[in-house]
């Protein structure tokens, strides 16, 4: 058998495993052969990735259902595109799995600890005649509750004492949800103080007794602003206090990308968190965050270099890469309640080279104790193919859940 | 309605023309499984898109039409394809054929200046220099999947004979590509 005959065999499927065996070692031997069988493969290889890159056009399709009298809605669409953006869902969605339940299993234990536990604290309150202290009227984890203390009132110059007795401090709310049984509630003035109402959370009607107009109006005024102050932040104790704010983030996320490049070359396998991460921010301030961003993820790569044998050879691969590097993320506006819109650049490094991203999308906070992210993200890996820079894109989408340290 | 996209073959044609509540949606089946072969095929043939997605469309209107009428058994691939050969064929006989290359050979407008896209136009480019049955060989082999046994039922050839000359078709491919070829792949 010729040599053209043996490679035509060979990429026909044709040859017996014994023939193979005998092909693959003469083929280890012979340069010309190996030369010969190169450049047969490219040619089949360059018929089949065009071949696979035909297709009619939307037009034509609809326009033949539409000949046929065939509702295209129910078929073409229903099957052509909903259904393969279905499938590529679906598809894209069982490769997240690891990631969901690692993300799941971390934020179920998160909640579980910093809010479940602390939702059954009750509420600390005294008799204020009994103190000579700041007393805590209330508090709460509820999710966009307003935190509230009566260090307020100290500044206001409203202290325990000046009130003849305790500081008939409550909000209904907070009462149906936490006993508080040692502290009288009265409303002798019959008046009610909607705070909070402008700040997109839920109305609360603060009562007082034995309070005056004047001081009431005072302490109203002090709450609202104490509340402006001290958004989102825990464990308040003073109207300038930015103890326990929140200066890190955790964020465990995960990408799901498609490589701009090629997109028929099949991924390297890897069993787990081949796309997941973890990326740690410091917040600068309410808007800026900086960071380190660690993940595994793919890229495409295709090359050209010479090969072990001198031989100038093209090369294709499409491996999982573990990339660290630095971002910054910066809020861009807040969209809504609880909700803005971000905006990240990184830049990092792999075993392929430098990698630069950007990634514009949303930042959900359920909690001051933790939130979502999602986006979509652009990232570049550049590469260094015999001595050629390469650079490939990919664009997808970006995940992760978030807790606040 | 019924998930028909399982279905075999033999089992869409059957329901496509017996069933009159899920026909439509075995046609769309069968489309959506072979349309994307059909289109190849006459593209890689005429050489024309615009003209390809009209005679693209037609294929599907006649065996949408004639398929209770003319369909014997055997490959449904195999019956698409016969009916957009004749079509391709009718074409090219009333239609004076259009050169893709020029004189100096592989000398046409390249579209990237990457020089891995530029030696695979050229090779897709040398199909077209293939005499016009071992051209159609080798689209019916590469392009839709062909098994030999489906090319010669299409082309009336024996199996033997499909396979020696899809072979043959790459062959001559491979000995007008050489030259251009070695200085990037030596």
């Amino acid at each position: 058998m010729q040599n053209s005959e043996m490679i035509n065999e060979f990429l026909d499927g044709g040859l017996l495993p014994a023939d193979e065996d005998n092909f693959l070692m003469m083929l280890a031997a012979n340069d010309e052969l190996k030369s010969e069988f190169k450049r047969a493969l490219f040619i089949d290889n360059t018929l089949k990735e065009e071949a696979a890159s035909i297709a009619p056009s939307t037009k034509s399709t609809m326009q033949l259902f539409s000949a046929l009298g065939i509702n295209n809605s129910n078929f073409i669409q229903g099957k052509s595109f909903y259904g393969k953006t279905t499938e590529l869902m679906v598809k894209y969605f069982k490769k997240s799995i690891p990631s969901i339940i690692t993300a799941l299993i971390v934020s179920a234990a998160v909640s579980w600890y910093f809010i479940e536990s602390k939702n059954n604290t009750t509420i600390t309150s005294k008799p204020a005649n009994e103190l000579n202290e700041p007393l805590l009227a209330a508090n709460s984890y509820e999710p966009g509750f307003p935190l509230m203390s009566s260090y307020q009132f100290d500044n206001s110059a409203y202290s325990p004492r000046q009130a003849n007795g305790y500081i008939p401090v409550k909000t209904n709310k907070i009462q149906k949800r936490y006993k508080s049984d040692d502290v009288t509630l009265t409303n002798p003035l019959e008046m009610n103080v909607p705070v909070a109402a402008d700040l997109n959370e839920k109305d609360v009607i603060f009562e007082y007794s034995n309070v005056s107009k004047d001081v009431l109006n005072s302490a109203s005024e002090q709450l609202k602003s104490a509340y402006l102050d001290f958004n989102g932040s825990e464990n308040l104790t003073g109207l300038k206090n930015n103890e326990g704010k929140k200066r890190f983030s955790v964020a465990f996320t995960g990408n799901e990308d498609k490589s701009l490049k090629n997109v028929l070359y099949k991924e390297s396998s890897h069993p787990l968190l081949a796309r997941n991460g973890l990326e740690i921010l410091y917040n600068l301030n309410e808007d800026v965050k900086i960071g380190i961003d660690l993940r595994q993820e793919y890229f495409f790569q295709d090359f050209k270099k010479y090969d072990e044998k001198g031989i100038w050879s093209q090369y294709y691969q499409h491996p999982n890469l573990f990339t660290a590097g630095l971002v910054a993320q910066i809020k861009i506006t807040r969209l809504f309640n609880k909700t803005d819109l971000i905006g990240k650049v990184g830049m990092g490094y792999n075993k392929a080279g430098a990698v630069v991203r950007g990634m514009i999308g949303i930042d959900y906070n359920a909690t001051k104790d933790f939130g979502f992210t999602l986006g979509i993200e652009n990232s570049n890996q550049f590469y260094m193919g015999g001595s050629a820079l390469y650079v490939t894109p990919k664009i997808g989408l970006s995940y992760g859940v978030k807790f606040n340290l | 309605m019924a998930d028909l996209s399982k279905y075999e073959d033999s089992d869409l044609i059957t329901t496509f023309i017996n069933s009159k509540k899920d026909g439509n949606q075995a046609f769309a089946v069968i489309y959506d499984r072979y349309s994307k072969s059909i289109f190849a095929y006459i593209l890689k043939i005429i050489n024309n898109r615009e003209q390809a997605e009209d005679l693209f469309q037609e294929t599907f209107i006649r065996f949408y039409q004639n398929v209770k009428f003319n369909y014997k058994g055997g490959s449904l691939i195999g019956f698409l394809i016969t009916i957009a050969r004749n079509l391709c064929l009718n074409y090219k006989r009333d239609n004076k054929p259009v050169l893709p290359l020029d004189e100096t050979g592989f000398g046409g407008p390249v579209a990237e200046s990457d020089e891995n896209s530029e030696y695979k136009d050229i090779v897709t480019a040398a199909l077209d220099l293939l005499d016009m049955e071992l051209k159609e060989l080798l689209i019916l082999r590469i392009y839709d999947g062909m098994r030999y046994e489906d090319i010669a039922e299409i082309t009336g050839m024996t199996v033997g004979n499909a396979r020696l000359k899809v072979f043959r078709a790459k062959e001559k491919l491979r000995s007008i590509l050489t030259p251009y070829l070695k200085e990037y792949i030596s």
